[in-house]
């Protein structure tokens, strides 16, 4: 008698987790957004991550990676595919979207009229945040401070270890313009092998000083720790440590080389719509603005340029005391040629 | 009467029973020397049985691996698998000038198909990785294969050289026709440093590529270095702990063995901190007034050295402080008595019998700093990175599975052949000791 009451209630409990069971999966959609981890990820976090969450009841988890294309190329080629968003510069992106790893949602009506800044909507990414690549320093390293970008060549001004990113991207570029090359030139000159050659070669006269880089928190840490006294990074990072960690870094922003952070989704993934709701929030422009309060990037619709807050527009790439001598990035010239380049670049790093 | 034949029958039946008592214990005797032969073998058998799940476990997490790594190794798929048409109508070409018309109308068709298959993308990547922009080439002209399906033999031979004039050089029809089977040596070359990369003249490229005899060469260097100065350091190390009767022998093996209860990334951090430019070591020598500036010790070729040395030199010691406990101390105070010095009484008696623990522990070393790769990546320039770093590389950044596995390969049979006559070595000292 007692078993039997003791089976019925199990029954009745077992009915009840059951049915909570299949409505559970009915409450929360989940997304999975990566970028680049350390402080660009953190002010993403707040403005983006928790903003679009709260407004849709998207549970949104985050990863990161340092643009290492294979790992998305292999998710893409065994059809398990478990990001949704990936945060990608545009080189990168136009690689990627050549091999048809990503979405082509340069198409979308909706992001065409999202009155978007010029090259920030590719074939297959959308533009979120614009940042440059610019010389940051040791403020009391030198008796003179240098000025420009392209002063990470002089040895003579500047003597001492130096530190670039361990990529052809950017690196090449700023071995042409000191070489003399005019930014409109640059991207012309290194489509021809005696430009590249020629990036080499001036890259060559300082390879012994040069300590490589490749996560975008390693330059601040590196120069407070003394190990370099100059490297190249981007500048958020940069505005960061001196922020929050009282590093006390100087900027050159001469020659400057501007770049997006765009949104990408990957072929494959089960959240594509949810993926593209996402992509829509993040370039509304009270949203879009909203991130250089959190870190020293700039917006990438028209009309958000009016809300950032005056205080904040100097530290930004687009400022006009911020822009001399600046260059764009050329994601298609990337996309065709990073293979390449990428491959002779890693080899002449580890000889 | 009746009695004596009942007494000679029971004589004849006890012969008859002790003939067949004998001819059964020769049966036994035979069967005993039969069965006996076979109890051995089953006894030998039995006594291996607890090595069974070691076997397996060899098997399948060192054997198949191995076999699957020197498979991928060999294996060279794309081109037989997209273009096998194409393969076959070049092999009629002799080389020359470009192939007939009928060839390019055959290969565009076939690149339509791949890009239907989607398996464009790796036939253009196994391209590139043998001619100059080749993977360029390929996806422009799944582009244009897409859009136009070229019929005649002269319009698909314009239609391609439209798109690219590498289509008018022999170059590329030389790779499609000498790479139609699905296995070729093509990423062994590669990994053995041979040139490998064409221009669309089918020329060698003058892209310079990697250079992978150097990358050998500065692996064995390192090990090498590493190896002899764990030997020297760790010798007399090893001795003092083997022969020591108080607490001074174990306080020193258990100095040696502390690091090995911490984890290989802390270690290699820890020193990071030692020897960063305002690091522990560069604070003591300029506190102490022997430098005037910081000393760069990080990244540099001295800091993979002696970071790796520190991390093996267990390795080294514990196999020598083995053979070296089971030295009889007697030995050399016969040879002391017999009037030999003490110097020399350590090297024509103890040293000797120490060979075999020096081998192994000097070849254990050997062998696991050809694979280090977490080291020289934290605390080494980017010139001093070993061949692990480049497989890791080729396995997870660039996709290249193929030369990963060549390069695995050649440093596994590397390895192998190094070894061989050192472990010929300690077989024999560990024979001779039963």
């Amino acid at each position: 008698m007692m078993t039997m009451r003791y089976r019925g209630r199990a029954c009745l409990s077992l009915m009840f987790a059951m049915m909570l069971g299949a409505g559970a999966p009915a409450l929360a959609a989940e997304l999975k957004v990566v970028s680049w981890g350390g402080a660009l990820q953190e002010a993403q976090a707040k403005v983006f991550f928790d903003g679009f969450s709260k407004e849709t009841g998207t549970k949104v988890t985050q990863d990161s990676w340092s643009g290492e294309l294979a790992k998305l190329r292999a998710m893409v080629d065994s059809g398990n595919v478990v990001w949704d968003v990936v945060d990608m510069d545009p080189q990168t992106a136009a690689a990627a979207c050549e091999q048809g790893l990503l979405e082509r949602i340069g198409d979308d009506a909706a992001f065409k009229n999202a009155g978007l800044v010029d090259g920030a909507l590719t074939d297959c990414a959308v533009g979120t945040s614009t940042y440059a690549t610019i010389l940051a320093f040791q403020k009391d390293a030198f008796p003179t401070a240098p000025a420009s970008v392209v002063d990470i060549f002089d040895t003579k001004a500047f003597p001492g270890k130096r530190a670039f990113r361990k990529s052809p991207v950017d690196t090449l570029e700023i071995a042409l313009l000191a070489d003399g090359v005019a930014p409109g030139e640059i991207y012309k000159t290194l489509e021809t092998q005696e430009g590249i050659d020629r990036a080499f070669k001036k890259l060559d006269t300082i390879k012994a000083d040069i300590v490589w880089w490749e996560a975008g928190a390693q330059p601040s840490q590196l120069l407070k720790s003394g190990e370099v006294k100059m490297a190249v990074a981007w500048n958020g990072r940069i505005a960061d440590a001196n922020a929050k960690e009282n590093a006390d870094l100087g900027i050159a922003w001469k020659n400057q080389i501007r770049g997006f952070d765009m949104w990408v989704i990957p072929v494959g993934t089960k959240n594509a719509a949810l993926a593209k709701d996402f992509v829509s929030y993040t370039i509304k422009p009270e949203v879009n603005a909203e991130l250089s309060k959190f870190i020293a990037y700039g917006p990438t619709v028209e009309a958000a340029s009016a809300l950032v807050d005056k205080a904040l527009l100097d530290s930004l790439p687009s400022a006009p005391s911020n822009s001399d001598g600046a260059l764009a990035q050329d994601g298609g010239f990337w996309g065709a040629n990073g293979d390449a380049l990428n491959a002779r670049f890693a080899s002449w790093v580890a000889q | 009467m009746s009695e004596i034949v009942a007494g000679k029958r029971q004589m004849r039946m006890k012969t008859a029973q002790a003939d067949k008592a004998a001819l059964d214990r020769g049966t036994v005797v035979r069967g005993c020397a039969v069965g006996a032969a076979r109890g051995e073998r089953m006894q030998a058998m039995r006594s291996a049985l607890p090595a069974l799940p070691l076997l397996v476990f060899l098997s399948c997490f060192l054997v198949l691996p191995l076999i699957f790594i020197f498979h991928t190794a060999i294996s060279d798929r794309e081109i037989a698998d997209n273009l096998p048409e194409t393969v076959a109508a070049l092999q009629d070409w002799n080389g020359d000038g470009t192939p007939p018309p009928e060839v390019y109308a055959i290969f565009l068709g076939e690149i339509g198909k791949a890009n239907e298959r989607a398996t464009l993308r790796q036939l253009g990547r196994r391209m590139g990785y043998q001619l100059d922009r080749g993977m360029n080439l390929i996806q422009k002209t799944g582009g244009v294969a897409r859009s136009r399906a070229a019929t005649d033999a002269a319009a698909a031979r314009t239609a391609l050289t439209d798109i690219d004039p590498a289509y008018a050089a022999p170059g590329i029809w030389t790779i499609v026709k000498q790479h139609g089977s699905p296995y070729s040596t093509f990423y062994l070359g590669w990994a053995a440093g041979f040139q490998t990369k064409l221009d669309k003249d089918g020329r060698p490229s003058m892209e310079t590529g990697y250079d992978f005899r150097l990358f050998y060469l500065r692996t064995i260097l390192i090990s090498l270095a590493v190896t002899a100065l764990t030997l020297v350091v760790g010798y007399p190390l090893a001795y003092v702990i083997a022969t020591s009767r108080g607490w001074v022998g174990g306080l020193m093996l258990f100095c040696i063995l502390l690091p090995f209860w911490t984890s290989l990334l802390v270690r290699t951090m820890s020193w990071i901190v030692v020897l960063q430019t305002n690091g522990v070591l560069n604070g003591v020598l300029t506190g102490i007034g022997a430098v005037t500036e910081p000393v760069t010790w990080l990244y540099t070729r001295t800091a993979t050295i002696l970071v790796m040395f520190q991390i093996q030199l267990p390795f080294t010691v514990l196999p020598m402080l083995g053979v070296m406990r089971a030295i009889p101390p007697s030995h050399v105070r016969a040879a002391r008595s017999l009037g030999a010095g003490p110097i020399r009484a350590h090297f024509n008696v103890y040293f000797p019998q120490a060979v075999p623990g020096i081998a192994a522990g000097g070849l254990l070393t050997f062998v696991l700093c050809l694979g280090f790769y977490l080291t020289p990546a934290l605390v080494g320039g980017a010139s001093d990175q070993m061949i692990s770093y480049f497989i890791a590389r080729f396995t997870n950044e660039e996709l290249n599975w193929g030369l990963a596995s060549a390069l695995s390969t050649l440093l596994v049979v590397g390895a192998g052949v190094c070894a061989l006559p050192f472990a010929r070595l300690i077989s024999r000292h560990s024979s001779e000791r039963k």
